[in-house]
């Protein structure tokens, strides 16, 4: 039979053990709420990154060229160009001492933040003023994942319109409406129906010039030309002044202030 | 860790500022970097994703510099979660979507592969050798007498 001092000394030894037993449970648990809190914060930012990503990057169907949408597009590039000087592809007053060279995929999501952002400020300011040109250049980077048999048809389209002074009605117009990239919706009832919003435009003449294979030896040149300089990316923007030519800008600038700055530097 | 943290934020941060300075990226697969760039899954509601991944690259590498605990490794691995999580989800676009692999953004998605296998290792053998930042309860051998439980008396 154990002494007194055997049976204390075995009744705390048993009670330290369910200290530590109920320590480690405890330590168990709070750990198990932290993980699960951690990992399930987790899990949600990632599906709401995931949910942005998905939706965020462009329509997934460009609007029908009769829809509401397509209207209210149509009204905002006839006020932003209206007034300005067009010939072909180029905007703005050939006296322009400046000139800003684009080229540009019309199907390419990140032209159309260009499109829609720092270039309809250069747009409305300095190409109105008459201090800037931009000339518009075919470069198929986008298309070659969305539809690529469709990229030189576009962009004849576009030039189809510019043998009407009308070619960036049609360019803007492309970038207001602009579909998901990865879905093949540039279609000729496409092209045909944005050249039916244009105000002005003689529809049977573009279908006509459409067959031209000058504007589409003209895409050609542009896409050797930018070939030719390195260019691969769009938009890749050149802006040419006076006093040089400015480091081409790959890709949306991140301001207006950026364009001008360049502009500036040139003139 | 806190080495491939370091090359991920290098990456990161090549990516990014090549982003706001309208640079081409070094890239041997042709033209794949910059059709990646230039799509639409290069921003996040706007933000460029390298500069999302240099601020998780920061964090990343703050939670590895803390004191090691098992809070600052939980840290560490719900950072590098989100990272493997979201760029998994941007390689599925690359192979899927683009049709393109820039091999800058997948070598991140690598190393954010490893970084969350290794903060997993990490975390779950964070009892061994870790204690958490306030224990439950102190060592009972320290513990002063008058903290300790009254003896019971009789039979244990």
């Amino acid at each position: 039979m154990a002494s007194r001092k055997e049976q204390k000394e075995a009744a705390r030894q048993r009670r330290l053990a369910e200290e530590k037993a109920r320590a480690e449970k405890a330590r168990r648990d709070r750990r198990l709420r932290m993980t699960g809190g951690v990992v399930l914060g987790a899990v949600i930012v990632v599906v709401a990154a995931i949910a942005i990503s998905s939706k965020g990057g462009g329509n997934a169907t460009a609007p029908k060229p009769t829809s509401t949408a397509a209207k209210q597009s149509a009204a905002t590039v006839s006020k932003l160009l209206a007034g300005i000087p067009q010939d072909g592809t180029t905007l703005g007053s050939p006296s322009a001492k400046v000139t800003v060279t684009e080229y540009g995929d019309l199907v390419c999501p990140i032209c159309k933040d260009f499109a829609l952002g720092s270039e309809n400020q250069l747009i409305a300011n300095d190409v109105r003023s008459g201090k800037v040109k931009i000339v518009y250049r075919a470069l198929e980077t986008a298309s070659q994942t969305a539809n690529n048999s469709m990229f030189v048809p576009s962009q004849v389209a576009a030039r189809a319109a510019g043998e009407q002074k009308l070619g960036w009605n049609y360019i803007e117009l492309f970038y207001h409406e602009q579909g998901d990239e990865t879905t093949s919706y540039v279609s000729n009832s496409y092209l045909n129906g944005l050249a039916g919003q244009i105000p002005g435009l003689s529809y049977s003449q573009w279908t006509s010039d459409r067959q031209s294979s000058t504007l589409a030896s003209q895409v050609s040149a542009d896409e050797t030309a930018a070939q030719a300089a390195g260019y691969n990316s769009t938009p890749t923007i050149v802006i040419t002044g006076p006093k040089s030519q400015a480091q081409p800008i790959v890709g949306d600038p991140t301001s207006y202030a950026q364009l001008e700055s360049a502009i500036k530097s040139v003139s | 860790m806190q080495v491939l943290a370091v090359i991920g934020l290098a990456v990161a941060t090549y990516l990014t500022v090549i982003h706001y300075a309208g640079l081409k990226p070094a890239c041997t697969a042709g033209q794949a970097c910059i059709k990646v760039q230039t799509s639409q899954w290069s921003k996040l509601d706007g933000v460029p994703v390298a500069l999302l991944g240099l601020i998780g690259y920061i964090g990343i590498l703050g939670s590895l510099l803390m004191p090691d605990r098992e809070e600052s490794r939980l840290a560490t691995l719900g950072l590098t979660l989100v990272g493997f999580g979201f760029s998994a989800y941007l390689t599925y676009r690359e192979l899927f979507s683009i049709h393109a692999i820039c091999e800058w953004c997948a070598s991140s998605a690598v190393i954010l592969t490893i970084l969350f296998v290794c903060a997993c290792w990490r975390y779950v053998t964070v009892s061994d050798d870790v204690a958490p930042a306030a224990p439950a309860t102190p060592p009972t051998r320290n513990r002063p007498a008058a903290s300790r439980p009254p003896a019971r008396s009789g039979r244990a």
